[in-house]
């Protein structure tokens, strides 16, 4: 029993630094933009004491504070996209995430993956990977520092307590492409 | 001309990143401002209670510089290991980081607890380089 329970721990561990090793991989390579938020960062925003009586609002900010982790890692090289994609197909297989909705229109692909938590509306993890995204952004002159990027491929990792039933309210207040997805997921 | 800037927000530094300040200071290509907070005035700036709170609690402003020219990219690769270096051996707490390389990275660290910041250290890597 006992040798059960520690290659468990340790299977848990390796898809667990896994999915840091993807992160980390890609973070400070050429060509990607990422963006990690940390726990504290939530729980810091969300203890700023907001006076709202909009019930969608407060349920926002209760939800902020369960996640222990944001991380986004965009590219619009087309190469480092396949790689991407490469990578997120090793890391499913091993990490087995279950599916949770999958979207194909035209060249854009949006995937989603979580791991269930205390019951089937909270996940643990969710794992959203949006490609093809070329087509859209090309047209929207998304400009940072002043210069025109395209924007091929976003990876979402979400790790926390999360609600999947929140998850439209968050997909509201942020702004990174493809998020918009996430409305549907919560339905 | 480039600016990289890592600037720190606290009531005391901790040891070594003072040392890199203190070390670094009157080293050429390095810019320093320590603005102690009593010069910095919120006459014209309409807080709230609380805001002005948090902005009166602030004690120090440390901002240390670096001035990016053609011949020094070299040293200034160096300093940017060595910042980095510190930034992660220390018990900072990383509230966010973000960036790329070819705009920059902001990361944002800070020592103290959950009600209060001690110090808060805001790291710069070529970000505002556009900007002044």
């Amino acid at each position: 029993m006992k040798k059960i329970q520690i290659s468990l721990i340790l299977v848990m561990i390796t898809t667990m630094s896994f999915g840091q090793n993807l992160f980390t991989d890609f973070e400070n390579m050429d060509g990607v933009t990422s963006i990690v938020v940390n726990n504290k960062m939530f729980s810091m925003l969300s203890s700023i004491e907001i006076n709202s009586s909009d019930a969608d609002e407060q349920q926002f900010w209760d939800m902020i504070k369960n996640i222990t982790s944001l991380k986004v890692l965009t590219t619009g090289d087309v190469g480092i996209a396949n790689d991407m994609t490469k990578r997120v197909k090793q890391y499913l297989n091993k990490s087995n995430l279950d599916e949770l909705m999958r979207i194909k229109d035209g060249d854009q692909m949006v995937s989603m993956y979580i791991r269930e938590g205390k019951d089937e509306f909270h996940v643990t993890e969710l794992l959203m990977f949006v490609n093809g995204l070329k087509e859209i952004t090309s047209d929207q002159n998304i400009s940072i520092n002043g210069e025109k990027r395209d924007i091929e491929t976003v990876i979402l990792f979400l790790n926390g307590d999360i609600d999947l039933r929140q998850i439209s309210t968050l997909s509201e207040k942020m702004d990174v492409p493809g998020v918009k997805h996430f409305k549907k997921a919560g339905q | 001309m480039k600016f990289s800037f890592s600037l720190g927000l606290s009531c005391k530094f901790d040891q070594t990143l003072q040392e890199y300040f203190v070390l670094n200071q009157e080293a050429s290509n390095f810019v320093v401002y320590d603005i102690p907070m009593s010069l910095v005035s919120s006459n014209n700036i309409n807080f709230t209670g609380d805001q002005k709170e948090a902005f009166e609690s602030i004690e120090k402003l440390n901002i240390l510089g670096y001035r990016l020219e053609e011949n020094n990219l070299n040293q200034f690769e160096i300093e940017l290991q060595n910042i980095h270096e510190i930034l992660n051996k220390e018990p900072f707490e990383e509230l966010l980081r973000a960036g790329n390389n070819n705009d920059g990275k902001i990361i944002l660290k800070y020592l103290g607890n959950n009600d209060a910041i001690d110090e808060l250290i805001i790291f710069l890597g070529e970000l505002i380089q556009k900007v002044l």
